[in-house]
């Protein structure tokens, strides 16, 4: 799909900035029929004192993740290289025809110098076709942080090769299950680099916040279920306690609400309230029934939500303007869960359960009802969270036994674990 | 399936449950020497008043004798079968035994499906208990409720037998 014009004209002077005035290079259609990952090389990189070689060895595992994550790029195999080791860095010391043999269409080369507790990146990346340099960035991070360079420069390509925000420079909160507690994690995008943000007891359901260093989530440590909001070195800010059990909080896009569920008597319905919990008020009204796992819409106005109103639990479409009266979306079996509305508008990704109790992960696109399905025959599949630009979805898979987390397209594509140590992981959320 | 196999008379569910929970949580069963006698004080205290000591009674026969399982529920659903209702009857009778105790009823569900979706389920199952006893005469302020959802699992297995296992109500004093 297309970004839209309005996107592309806010993000053309950003990638020229970016790319110093060189060339643009054509737009990869991400998604369609067009698409074709553009094959890249991307040699290791040069690591220009011994100092910098165990931060450069980080650095190359990240850059290739995301390469390869990002699912625009069919990242070359090192092993068929032909260039020389000691290869250059400008174009003029580059043998191009070598990079052309191996089938490369782009070449990123990267240096590494140490200064002090600093790591600094020069990243250059070059079209084999024409032998020329179309972007060269120089970024500082400290050196104990090579994985953050990494991100950066891999959003720098994703920019540069669709026009639109790559999602490596962002959060996942997840929860880490280590026998009876349940810990909330906070980390980059791909699962490292980790802060424990909440430790013991029962903590679930987390949301990266707007600003992206903390996370609200459900918490037990009072008791009973409440919502709380936390970052690490500082305490938790309680943000509701009310009924028998909050959960679910999901930001709004413009970060000035929250909406969560709210059990109370006999019934579970959707709230909004101001982020930190003030002005409470319910959006649903049913009693008895489940009303439950808010996701909001990009524009704000809308929810998809998980209701039980009709017997089993289903997806549903609440207007804010008109929340007594929500269109039903799923109809297919009695077991649809966790909607996650892309960012980009277009899709809701859910969890269901299909006609051999199999969970599996599916898109509905929500103008025309249409159903795909994203995963099957590889264990249970739960819990989607889009990628803060709508291109990629993470979620939880038992394929390998314990529950992991996973990235995959929004259509089921390249789908592959991230690189976590060991343990049990589920419930991620994919934030700012 | 657990249901089946304890389809037993109201009269020997009770003696079961006493002599089960009994047994369940009078760890260690090895018994540890006797503690040391207490000091001898000098002056009497004096007798605790006899509301207080109530209350203490009443929890502590309830915590040996109905602390545990109460119901069992199948995949997806929140509602009493005639063996659930049988235990909560006990249950109830038990509470106006004891006026002063009161109970935390804990809904679960096995670990199958979503997370959140659990646990709103197993808050319906701990309401759905909750209700039955309210309906039996007993005040729904000595009743609390809470779910643990899929987190707080009886059987830590992940097939079917563990699955049915899990899928309760427990009760514990409060």
């Amino acid at each position: 799909m297309q970004p839209t014009r309005l996107a592309r004209l806010l993000l053309f002077p950003l990638a020229l900035l970016a790319s110093r005035g060189y060339a643009q290079a054509p737009i990869l259609e991400i998604s369609g029929a067009n698409f074709r990952p553009l094959p890249i090389a991307i040699p290791a990189p040069q690591a220009l004192s011994d100092d910098a070689r165990p931060a450069a060895a980080s650095f190359d595992e990240a850059l290739v993740l995301d390469a390869t994550a990002a699912a625009i790029f069919q990242v070359l195999d090192r092993k068929s290289f032909l260039a020389d080791a000691r290869e250059g860095f400008t174009a003029a010391s580059i043998t191009f025809s070598r990079w052309a043999d191996v089938g490369a269409d782009a070449l990123v080369k990267v240096q590494l110098a140490v200064d002090g507790t600093s790591l600094r990146g020069e990243m250059r990346l070059f079209s084999v076709a024409s032998g020329k340099e179309e972007l060269r960035l120089v970024h500082v991070v400290p050196l104990s942080e090579p994985r953050k360079l990494a991100h950066f420069f891999a959003d720098a390509l994703y920019r540069h090769y669709t026009r639109e925000p790559g999602p490596f420079q962002t959060h996942l909160a997840f929860i880490h299950r280590v026998g009876k507690n349940r810990e909330i994690w906070l980390s980059a995008w791909d699962g490292r680099d980790a802060v424990v943000i909440a430790k013991d007891g029962l903590n679930v359901l987390p949301a990266v916040a707007p600003d992206g260093n903390s996370v609200a989530f459900t918490s037990y440590r009072s008791g009973k279920p409440d919502l709380y909001r936390e970052r690490p070195g500082a305490p938790p800010v309680l943000l509701v306690s009310a009924g028998q059990m909050a959960t679910g909080i999901a930001y709004a896009p413009d970060g000035k609400h929250i909406a969560y569920s709210l059990a109370q008597g006999d019934g579970t319905n959707i709230w909004m309230a101001n982020p930190d919990g003030t002005d409470a008020h319910a959006v649903t009204d049913t009693s008895y029934f489940i009303n439950s796992s808010p996701s909001w819409a990009p524009d704000g106005k809308r929810l998809a939500i998980v209701s039980t109103r009709a017997g089993s639990p289903q997806l549903y479409l609440l207007s804010l303007d008109n929340p007594k009266d929500p269109r039903r979306l799923t109809f297919q079996g009695n077991y649809n869960q966790t909607p996650s509305w892309s960012p980009r508008g277009d899709l809701i990704a859910f969890t269901a359960r299909d006609e051999r109790n199999a969970f599996d992960l599916f898109t509905v696109n929500v103008d025309t009802g249409k159903v795909n399905r994203l995963t099957q025959d590889q264990g249970n599949n739960s819990e989607p969270s889009f990628s803060p630009n709508g291109r990629l979805i993470v979620f939880t898979s038992t394929r390998n036994g314990p529950p992991q987390l996973f990235v995959m397209t929004a259509d089921g594509k390249n789908q592959m674990a991230l690189p976590m140590e060991r343990g049990e992981f589920d419930t991620a959320d994919w934030g700012p | 399936m657990p249901r089946a196999s304890v389809r037993l008379s109201l009269a020997a569910f009770a003696f079961a449950v006493i002599s089960a929970l009994g047994c369940a949580h009078e760890t260690p069963v090895v018994q540890a020497p006797p503690a040391p006698p207490p000091p001898v004080v000098a002056k009497a205290e004096p007798p605790p008043a006899d509301a207080s000591s109530a209350q203490k009674e009443d929890a502590a026969a309830l915590a040996r004798m109905l602390t545990g399982p109460i119901a069992y529920f199948d995949f997806d659903r929140a509602d009493l079968t005639a063996e659930d209702q049988q235990k909560l009857m006990v249950l109830a009778k038990e509470l106006k035994d004891h006026p002063t105790a009161h109970i935390v009823i804990a809904g679960n569900t096995d670990e199958v499906g979503t997370v959140e979706y659990n646990l709103h389920l197993g808050q319906r199952r701990a309401e759905v208990a909750r209700a039955y006893l309210a309906a039996l005469g007993i005040s729904p302020q000595r009743m609390d409720t809470v779910s643990y959802g899929e987190d707080r699992p009886a059987d830590p297995g992940h097939d079917a037998a563990a699955h049915a296992k899990n899928r309760r109500d427990e009760v514990s004093s409060r």
